[in-house]
């Protein structure tokens, strides 16, 4: 089981609080109405370091994309790969008519799905102004693998999350998550999370692991932490220059025994409209990825490569994206 | 009466009733034969057999026979130790220069090459700036609509 990553829309500006909305708390005393005092979801907690790390890719990569109006759009994938079977992978976004913001409408269905029927799926819709809601399913060789339902609200100045993940009903296991995070000043938010899993396996029949998370945002930069029963996350986010951008990220695990530090840069080169990022791991892993728009048409080249040094593994990716 | 036959060498010593000055003689001449060194003339077949066997490694290996034992086992596991330091220095050198060679060829060429390719194009674009405009207009930036008046020439 693992949280399905489905890419969804950036999170929006939050809605104007309106009088019933308001918590036991007042609103804060802006001079505008809508100053974004939301900290965001605690998924997003980690966010701004993790968008620095390459995502390595193996094997040749196709992909078309072609928007057929304006509310949806389509995607082709061709992959050709040695540790994976190569296949093909068509997939489709449909963003819905409440339009939220200007760069926001709901409800936004994703899904891609393969000839043999391997699908991922995940719908996003905002019930109210400040609940949204969203569902990812996935669904491998006709048998559901992971679904997941969380639902957010996002208050004035704090967000609560739900999760709901692998709800069976039948043998009776799931897992559910509670999120709280509360912007405490205007620079460091804090929260909580709480993980509760029931069900046969689970030893003693249910099993809860409890941590606190905070982040402060600095001028020029970001330090996260999530700090509890599975471990230690921390997070540095460091923006050098315009162009240049530093993360660094320590994980440990305390029920696997280990933990992994790695490092990351993005340079973004605009007049040669490429984007670099590269990583460096305590586990003596070195993997970067370019990606270059060849303009004037819409081509986008990507390049991957990955070196494992102890076990002397290499994989290279190369990917082509039209639209 | 019945006297023993002595024969010469093998006297044991023993003093007898009758002991004539020639047998002394040659109990003397015996024992002074067992003491005396090796005759030269039995020897000198031997030293050249030997000289025939022996090679020149084997004889200059025997010369290392003249120095203690302390200072010949110090020499050889000081010379055994660096050479094992050699080989063990090399291998980690080896080691080292190829993680780094290939971590940067990952981590920090293509970015160099980029870089390197953008200043060439602007370099060939000022060229052909300066070569339409005249000198004076090495100014890198959009190239201007043909209607505009190219930019002026800087002072």
């Amino acid at each position: 089981m693992g949280n399905v990553q489905a890419s969804g829309p950036a999170p929006p500006a939050p809605p104007p609080p309106t009088a019933a909305a308001a918590a036991p708390l007042p609103p804060p005393a802006a001079p505008e109405k809508k100053e974004d005092d939301n900290p965001g979801p605690m998924e997003d907690l980690h966010k701004k370091c993790k968008d620095v790390f390459p995502v390595m890719f193996e094997g040749g990569k196709f992909m078309l994309n072609k928007g057929l109006s304006n509310h949806f759009q389509v995607s082709h994938t061709v992959n050709f790969s040695t540790i994976q079977p190569p296949g093909y992978r068509f997939g489709a976004t449909f963003v819905g008519t409440q339009q939220v913001s200007p760069s926001e409408a709901y409800p936004v269905m994703l899904g891609d799905i393969d000839p043999s029927g391997n699908l991922n799926a995940s719908i996003i819709h905002q019930l109210h102004p400040s609940v949204r809601a969203k569902f990812v399913a996935q669904i491998q060789q006709s048998k559901w693998q992971a679904t997941q339902l969380t639902l957010d609200w996002r208050g004035t100045n704090h967000t609560t999350s739900l999760t709901l993940g692998n709800v069976d009903l039948v043998n009776g296991s799931g897992v559910a998550v509670t999120h709280y995070l509360q912007q405490v000043t205007k620079r460091l938010a804090l929260g909580t999370e709480l993980a509760y899993q029931y069900g046969p396996q689970v030893p003693g029949g249910h099993i809860a692991v409890h941590s606190v998370a905070g982040r402060y945002t600095g001028d020029n930069f970001t330090a996260s932490g999530t700090l509890g029963g599975t471990g230690v996350h921390l997070c540095y986010y460091q923006k050098a220059t315009e162009h240049l951008q530093f993360g660094v990220e320590l994980e440990t695990s305390l029920r696997m025994q280990e933990s992994v530090a790695s490092m990351a840069y993005q340079l973004e080169i605009p007049k040669a409209n490429t984007v670099f990022r590269g990583t460096l791991d305590t586990n003596w892993t070195v993997g970067a990825v370019m990606e270059k728009k060849l303009m004037p048409l819409p081509f986008t080249l990507a390049l991957s490569a990955m070196l494992n040094h102890p076990k002397n593994q290499f994989r290279l990716g190369c990917g082509f994206i039209i639209g | 009466m019945a006297t023993l036959i002595e024969l010469p060498g093998s006297d044991s010593g023993v003093a007898s009733s009758e002991v004539t000055p020639e047998s002394q003689d040659e109990v003397r001449a015996s024992s002074a034969d067992i003491t005396l060194p090796q005759v030269p003339s039995a020897d000198t077949a031997d030293i050249t057999d030997l000289e025939d066997d022996e090679s020149l490694l084997e004889r200059v290996w025997g010369l290392t026979e003249m120095f203690p034992d302390r200072l010949r086992s110090t020499c050889s596991s000081t010379v055994s130790t660096s050479l094992n330091l050699l080989k063990s220095t090399y291998e980690l050198s080896r080691q080292v220069v190829w993680v780094a060679v290939s971590s940067s060829v990952i981590l920090f060429a293509p970015v160099m090459f980029e870089l390197e390719r953008l200043n060439v194009e602007e370099m060939m674009k000022q060229d052909r700036n300066r070569l339409v405009f005249g000198p004076g207009s090495a100014v890198s930036g959009p190239p201007t609509p043909g209607l505009m008046p190219p930019p002026p020439p800087a002072r």
